[in-house]
């Protein structure tokens, strides 16, 4: 009896591992040894590899690094033995960790600082730590969990794979989270500390008063005032910040469409009172008829500080400030005869520039103005200001012919001053620019030159008239700007994936109580009395909601109703390191 | 005399009860314990698996130990009893913790069902095991000559001549050709031939029973004389059922652990891979 056995054990022991052996070798050895199935993403991907490549057998290579090594590697690897082959092998192989494998996919949307406790820098997340300490619960990080000497955690300890295809990756549970985070959490209502500032308070930098809007401008056009108009939300779409000028333009357009009418004037020139030279011994030079006459013209805010770049117009541009104007000039003062023609022959110059290069003059001109370290960049200003039309203009105000037109003679005519772009107008002497309306490209240019700061006196009055000009101020009404306060010009995305917090409407828009958007986002009183005292426009640092308490959360979010996950308004992963946030 | 006897088996089941009782709660505590270290593992992210699997095999080695321990009996290593013991509460306590080890969840991978199928086999045959081994001695006991399990085909087939001699000899001395003819019929073939396989897996008297009322029908047909010889064909296929039942049951008792070392060491192998396997491919630091 007992030979028996022990031949039945033997046997048993062949079998199996006589079994074993051939599974270990044999072709569909992954997938046997596989512990199950991966979850659905990593399993198309896997699959589209294998399709496009089905010489790729070793699917499991793709993310475990020992997936390249055979099975005597393996068991090698387990003692601390190096075989010869593996030996070979380990640089290629076993050198990679299984995270880095992970990083080869996932690197584009994690930061370098994927693998470190929330992806932060660790200095960063110190900082974070520290602001967070008391308010967010005590933190302590690292201290549990099994990490490199680079203080990074494999992504294995959060992301277990072959779970089934429907497996949630990151589902982690609140227990989880509370390794790092010491404080307990029992639960959202007791144990969460109180919102300080969701949503974020700071404003996007276009003004727009939420009150105004509801209570006066609507109104007044017998508008009905819905949040879901700008902001979407709806079964299909997300809330955004806003959907875009589009919402806007039916009642702003009309308004931009009568203040660009008047137009940006490069260039603007006088009227010169000739006949005034001769007595002062002023050599006469050409003059354009339609600029002959009594002293007249205003030094247009743009013009003047392309003539500021002129050495000599620099002194009497500075002398009569940018309010100046020929209409000013007596013309039996010799002097001020003898500043006007200066003044003249430098604006001639400055047509002479802009014929040959516009934008070369333009970027030289303000960048001696504005100074070096001061950058702008004037293509966006000038870009659209087709050369031979400047040629053109000079042609026929001084005629002279030094510079030849290599094209058909652009379109002057008044018919075409209507139109978008820019213009010659021979009657006033100007070359002009039409915008072609909101997000105008040249006028954007223009505020951005109007806001940079400066010392220089003279071309802090300029920038100041631009700014206030009929035209840039109809654009500053909602994008804010002042020199030395560039001007916002979309409102930001909303990041929240940057962030440790994330929120999305949609889940909750299913409820009809939560379909008033003021449930959540009620109005800041000061909101309401700026509209009650009449003002147009009413903005400050904050929004014009005031932020949302725990308690309007509390009563959904409960473990048996809507949930209490971390993982439900919380990132684990900090994508956009610079931008972060403390939310 | 029969006072004291019975004090001593009172006594003797008393103590049995209370160590039955005393083992059953230390598996529980261990099991609930092991349970809670798992679950503190998991909540501060750590690899439970790995811990869980360890302990898990040890377990496994400790109780193969209970078969290498035989081989070397002459070390000062406890007592067979003691060691049963604890082999059977460690494997009733690898039970849940096999379940915290596969997150009580059916594994999906080919080697991993493998590998469960042949703990759960494993387990319940050592449940049947324990079933048969707490069982089968005292169906044994019950039986009215006890037999080696080595002699019974011998003494099976002394009954099967001995009978063939008395049949023979009764045709010759009284021309008993009814009784010659019911052992040619079914007799012969019931001494002879090896009992069914469900007769194996499950003994039962029906055959007995049948045979019995054969020969029973036949006795009007008999003479006194033959009504002897009857008689003792009555004993012999009580005798021969006897035989087959203590086979039967002998051969049970024995066969269940072929099979349970069988899966046992079958188990084992697969572990050894598992773990090689898994200290191979897990996504940790290495």
């Amino acid at each position: 009896l007992r030979s028996r056995r022990k031949r039945l054990l033997v046997a048993t022991l062949v079998l199996v591992l006589g079994f074993l052996c051939i599974a270990l070798n044999a072709s569909w050895k992954y997938e046997f040894l596989a512990p199950g199935p991966l979850s659905d993403s990593h399993a198309q991907l896997l699959q589209r590899t294998s399709d496009s490549a089905p010489s790729t057998s070793n699917r499991c290579g793709a993310c475990h690094p020992a997936g390249k090594s055979s099975p005597s590697e393996w068991a090698a690897s387990l003692f601390g033995v190096q075989t010869s082959s593996s030996a070979s092998a380990a640089t290629s192989a076993y050198d990679a960790s299984q995270t880095q494998l992970c990083l080869t996919c996932h690197a584009e949307k994690l930061s370098e600082f994927a693998a470190l406790p929330h992806s932060l820098p660790v200095k960063q997340l110190a900082t974070v730590t520290e602001q967070t300490q008391g308010s967010h619960g005590s933190v302590k990080h690292g201290r549990q969990i099994k990490t490199n000497d680079a203080g990074e955690i494999a992504c294995a300890v959060c992301h277990q794979e072959h779970h089934g295809r429907n497996h949630h990756l990151s589902m982690l549970t609140n227990q989880q989270c509370s390794n790092c985070h010491q404080s307990s959490f029992d639960d959202f209502a007791r144990s969460h500390p109180e919102f300080h500032n969701w949503p974020p308070q700071q404003r996007s930098g276009i003004v727009f008063g939420h009150e105004a809007h509801q209570f006066k401008h609507f109104p007044s056009r017998r508008r009905n005032f819905d949040c879901v108009d700008c902001h979407g939300g709806d079964s299909d779409s997300e809330i955004v910040s806003i959907r875009g000028y589009a919402q806007c333009a039916e009642c702003h357009d009309a308004a931009i469409s009568i203040a660009t009418t008047d137009g940006l004037r490069l260039l603007q020139l006088p009227l010169l009172d000739v006949a005034a030279f001769e007595p002062h011994d002023i050599a006469a030079f050409h003059w354009p008829e339609a600029g002959q006459g009594s002293f007249d013209g205003p030094l247009e805010p743009l013009m003047f500080l392309l003539l500021l770049a002129d050495k000599e117009a620099e002194p009497i541009c500075r002398a009569w400030g940018v309010d100046g104007d020929f209409y000013d000039v007596d013309p039996d003062d010799a002097q001020a005869v003898q500043r006007a023609a200066i003044l003249a022959l430098a604006m001639k110059r400055l047509a002479d520039d802009l014929a040959t290069a516009p934008e070369q003059t333009v970027q030289t001109r303000l960048t001696q103005v504005l100074g070096a370290d001061r950058s702008f960049d004037a293509s966006s200003l000038v870009s659209a200001l087709p050369p031979d039309l400047v040629k053109l203009a000079r042609r026929q105000w001084f005629g002279e012919d030094a510079i030849t037109i290599d094209e058909q003679d652009p379109d002057t005519s008044g018919t075409s001053e209507k139109a978008a772009g820019w213009h010659v107008d021979d009657a006033t002497l100007r070359i002009w620019y039409r915008p072609i309306g909101h997000a105008d490209p040249v006028l954007q240019a223009c505020i951005e030159l109007a806001t940079i700061h400066t010392t220089d006196s003279a071309v802090s009055a300029a920038q100041d008239r631009l700014l206030t000009s009929p035209l840039v101020s109809q654009c500053t009404v909602c994008h804010r700007a002042s020199r030395g306060t560039p001007p916002t010009w979309n409102s930001p995305p909303s990041d929240l994936q940057a962030s440790f917090t994330k929120f999305s409407h949609r889940p909750h828009l299913v409820l009809p109580q939560l379909r008033d958007c003021q449930t959540c986002h009620q109005p800041r009183e000061t909101a309401a009395i700026a509209v009650s005292a009449g003002q147009d426009q009413h903005y400050d640092a904050t929004s014009d909601f005031l932020t949302i308490k725990k308690q309007t959360c509390v009563a959904c979010h409960t473990n048996n109703a809507a949930g209490e996950s971390c993982l439900q308004c919380h990132n684990y992963h900090i994508h956009a390191a610079p931008r972060f946030d403390i939310r | 005399m029969n006072t004291s006897s019975g004090k001593k088996t009172m006594k003797r089941i008393e103590r049995f009860r209370v160590r039955r009782i005393r083992n059953l709660l230390t598996t529980i505590f261990a099991a609930s314990a092991m349970l809670i270290v798992v679950r503190w593992q998991q909540n501060r992210l750590s690899n439970s698996a790995f811990s869980s699997g360890y302990v898990l095999s040890c377990i496994l080695l400790f109780l193969m130990a209970f078969h290498w321990r035989k081989r070397i009996a002459f070390l000062p290593l406890g007592n067979a009893s003691t060691w049963m013991q604890v082999h059977i509460y460690l494997a009733l306590l690898s039970a849940p913790l096999f379940g915290t080890h596969i997150g009580w969840s059916l594994p999906s991978g080919w080697f991993e069902v493998l590998l469960a199928s042949l703990f759960l086999l494993t387990f319940a045959n050592g449940l049947w095991g324990l079933y048969l081994t707490r069982t089968y001695p005292r169906r044994l006991a019950q039986c009215s000559q006890q037999y080696l399990y080595e002699r019974i085909p011998a003494a099976r087939h002394q009954l099967q001549i001995a009978t063939r001699s008395e049949v023979l000899l009764a045709v010759e001395q009284h021309g008993a050709t009814t009784l010659a003819d019911f052992y040619t019929r079914q007799l012969a073939a019931y001494l002879e031939q090896p009992r069914s396989f469900w007769f194996w897996l499950m003994p039962d008297t029906q055959m007995r029973r049948r045979m019995t009322r054969e020969l029973a029908g036949l006795n009007r047909y008999l003479t006194d004389q033959e009504q002897e010889v009857a008689e003792r064909l009555f004993r012999t296929i009580r005798v021969k059922d006897e035989l087959d039942y203590q086979h039967a049951l002998q051969w049970m008792l024995k066969m269940w652990l072929f099979v349970h070392l069988a899966l046992s060491y079958a188990l084992l192998l697969c572990v050894i891979g598992h773990i090689i396997l898994v200290h191979a491919f897990h996504g940790g630091w290495r």
